[in-house]
């Protein structure tokens, strides 16, 4: 059996240090342009996983007032839990967070479960039949406690492992072009000298040393400078303003706030990287992150954001904007009421509506109409729907019409 | 409508943001690690011979002079230490001495011994201390911009260190007092080479795939020929022939007569590092895919290949005794038939890796290992011995 790290080497490292090798001949030498060529190869590679996430990220959006309005009605988690599943189902989107491995790369992603129509219990077999062939896991074994973590994760409307495709492609490309930097641009002799054991026995590759280690006044070999650390820095800030505003909740919630911490946190984790590790990896990361902010901006949008909201409170008031930004997870661009904005009132009702229509759908699906769940007394406005009949649905196929 | 109230919590409040606090925090541990992985260069220089004491490279940048004579015990053989044992001129700080790693062989002319280390710091040391026998005085240490790995090349009779640097410059060093002159050469990529010297010429090779032929009185490139590869060993001078190794796996031979015209190349099987050995109208080059190659110099045509080495050949071959001793990174030692190529013996260190050139006594071969290990080699059967082990 091979040891891990020998298949490491031979299936990623290796190749990864051939296509760079091979990158930067083709680019008359500049590794920097070997780097953003090969950020653009990654990207259009995995845009079909991209872009199905981006898709489902749209329609998450679309539903954040149904998510919003069953967040605020149900105190109980697990009932929260159920509806939110029911919502899911509906809307043909499984999850709404990627797990812990979506939150290192900062992107809360929701995504496609492909089960539009079936039935819980349908669902969760598929889940369960993806568990075993793909992760080789049996739910039914009481001793796997990540497979059953996977399994309360699903029941409450999570699913930590279908929706993280581009990012658990990315991280282990981004690993292991830390070493392939290190490794091709070295200084040192001795790594220069074990090099030639890694290129393929091709004349191209093997008479392309040395390479090019200067591009665009930076040593890539080097640490990264602040420049680089700039442009990670906002680029980063920026994808976790867009792709929270698409997903907050209420402001204060729990998610609202890691939304907010993971805003500020990963691009200053990230910038520090730059400054620690060879500017070529910085290179790579700050070209990636710009080329997945563009595709989040066309294929979803930048949600609530504006950029008159990056600037000072007298400077906007002095432009004749808003004195005050849009607050993050205020339901504007989600249509539902404000909550502490200054335009919240207005649409308040609205809010509160959608709330109750949501208990309305609940009572009725469950078969338990008037019998309080949550132990809390629940206040009505307006008139009953129809049986059977959503007032929710009723009032967006009347905003259709 | 009903009410729905809000808590307020802290941002840092709750399970979730603990969780992705905590994967922050290994995240960031995790590149810390990686980033601390980063190795250390440790030079490959060989040992030299001087005033009967051979001087090695102990640790990185560390230099300690052994005392190989009949009679002397291993634990006795130590005689000094660089820069533990060292008297600096006035004025220098000892601990403003750190020479990171030593590729380029010292240069030795008497009892002078001239070094120039990766750190970019070339020094004198004189051996003879009066009755201070175990010290070693530092006659004069200067600092260049750029690293060193290539040998300087050293005229004896003008008392110049021509020391080839990472920035692409020949600096002209004088061994009087260390003066440091104008660079005589400029390349566009590092000098990672051992420059050649004839009468009025330095022949230097870089990393930007040239060969540069240099007049010494004027300064003034003379001619400069492009090879296929970069040029990271050391080439060998043979009256009007130039015999260059190259990264692009060939080998050169430049007409010196001609401005560097290609005589002929031959095509290996992996890049030229090692500095080939010249013998007669036989020439033994090695590559960095574990082969040996005989070549007729006339003509560039191969005589015999061995390839028995299972890693890099950095070390250049020598001939001792009738036997081409060949070592390979790896520890792996063969005694190769200079005729035929036909292996006569291997042996196989248990550690260390031999990347620095042999020093040739009478009878025997010392190496150097990359972990401070001296080892005897008997060219004709490859018993080994360890004259000295780092404590």
């Amino acid at each position: 059996m091979l040891p891990i790290g020998e298949v490491w080497r031979a299936v990623l490292e290796t190749p990864l240090i051939n296509l760079m090798v091979l990158l930067s001949v083709l680019t008359f030498g500049s590794y920097g342009i070997a780097i953003l060529a090969f950020t653009v190869l990654t990207r259009v590679l995995t845009f079909p996983l991209t872009l199905r996430t981006l898709r489902s990220a749209r329609r998450l959006q679309e539903m954040q007032p149904d998510l919003e309005a069953i967040q605020k009605k149900h105190s109980d988690p697990r009932r929260r839990s159920e509806e939110q599943m029911k919502l899911y189902r509906r809307k043909t989107v499984a999850c709404e967070r990627a797990g812990v491995a979506a939150v290192m790369l900062g992107t809360p992603v929701p995504c496609d479960w492909q089960a539009q129509g079936i039935s819980r219990d349908e669902l969760m077999k598929d889940y369960e039949r993806h568990l075993e062939r793909v992760h080789h896991v049996q739910l039914s074994d009481a001793s796997l406690r990540v497979a059953r973590q996977a399994r309360k994760s699903m029941v409450a409307g999570i699913n930590p492992i279908g929706c993280i495709g581009p990012q658990l492609l990315q991280m282990p490309i981004f690993f292991a072009m830390y070493i392939v930097i290190r490794t091709t641009l070295s200084q040192r002799p001795e790594d220069v000298l074990k090099l030639s054991s890694r290129l393929y026995d091709v004349d191209l590759l093997q008479r392309a040393l040395p390479l090019d280690t200067e591009f665009l006044l930076m040593d890539l070999s080097a640490n990264g400078n602040f420049v680089l650390v700039g442009v990670i820095f906002s680029s980063m800030w920026l994808t976790q303003r867009i792709s929270s505003s698409r997903s907050a909740s209420r402001a204060g919630s729990q998610q609202a706030q890691m939304n907010q911490m993971m805003q500020w946190m990963l691009p200053a984790i990230f910038g520090w990287f730059a400054l620690v590790v060879p500017a070529g990896l910085g290179v790579y990361w700050a070209a990636s992150t710009l080329i997945g902010l563009v595709l989040q901006w066309v294929f979803v949008g930048p949600g609530d954001f504006t950029w008159g909201s990056l600037l000072p409170t007298p400077v906007r008031v002095g432009m004749g904007m808003p004195a005050k930004a849009p607050p993050r997870g205020d339901g504007a661009a989600h249509g539902v009421g404000d909550r502490g904005g200054s335009d919240g009132a207005a649409e308040r009702p609205d809010a509160d509506e959608a709330d109750e229509d949501t208990a309305q759908t609940e009572e009725a699906d469950d078969g338990r109409r008037g019998q309080r769940t949550d132990g809390r007394r629940r206040r009505r406005s307006g008139t009953r729907p129809a049986r059977g009949q959503s007032r929710t649905r009723r009032r967006r196929g009347d905003s259709r019409r | 409508m009903f009410h729905v109230k809000h808590s307020r919590r802290p941002v840092w409040s709750g399970r979730r943001s603990l969780l992705a606090a905590a994967v922050l925090g290994l995240v960031g541990l995790a590149a810390a690690g990686c980033t601390g992985q980063l190795a250390e260069p440790e030079g490959w220089a060989a040992p030299v011979l001087a005033n009967g004491l051979v001087i090695v490279q102990e640790r990185p940048g560390e230099l300690v002079a052994v005392n190989i004579g009949d009679g002397v015990a291993r634990d006795d053989r130590v005689v000094w230490r660089f820069p533990e044992d060292a008297v600096l001129p006035a004025g220098t700080d000892p601990d403003d001495i750190d020479l990171e790693a030593i590729y380029a062989t010292p240069i030795v002319d008497g009892a002078d011994v001239y070094v120039a280390a990766y750190s970019g710091d070339v020094l004198a040391l004189r051996l003879d201390v009066g009755a201070d026998e175990d010290q070693v005085r530092v006659r004069w240490l200067r600092r260049l911009s750029g690293h060193v790995v290539g040998t300087p090349a050293y005229d004896r009779a003008a008392g110049v260190l021509y020391v080839p640097t990472a920035d692409g410059e020949l600096v002209p060093v004088g061994t009087a007092n260390g003066e440091v002159g104008e660079p005589v050469a400029r390349a566009d990529a590092r000098l990672w080479s051992q420059p050649a010297l004839d009468g009025s010429t330095i022949y230097v090779g870089g990393l930007d795939h040239r060969v540069r032929a240099i007049d010494r009185a004027t300064q003034v490139e003379r001619w400069s020929e492009r090879l296929g590869g970069a040029v990271a060993g050391d080439p060998v001078l043979d009256g009007e022939m130039l015999y260059v190794g190259a990264l692009d796996r060939s080998i050169y031979a430049l007409d010196l007569g001609a401005d560097g015209a290609e005589r002929w190349s031959f095509p290996g099987d992996g890049w030229f590092w090692a500095r080939p050995l010249l013998r007669g109208e036989m020439l033994y080059a090695a590559t960095v895919n574990g082969s040996v190659y005989a070549l007729d110099t006339r003509r560039g045509e191969e005589l015999w290949r061995f390839p028995g080495a299972d890693s890099e050949i950095r070390a250049q071959p020598v001939l001792v005794g009738g036997v081409l001793v060949v070592a390979a990174r790896a520890g792996s030692l063969f005694g190769v038939d200079p005729a035929t190529g036909d292996q006569l013996w291997r042996e196989d260190l248990l550690e260390g890796q031999l990347l620095a050139d042999p020093l040739v006594l009478e009878s025997a071969i010392l190496y150097i290992t990359n972990k401070g290990e001296l080892i005897e080699v008997d060219p004709l059967s490859g018993a080994t011995t360890t004259v000295f082990a780092r404590g």
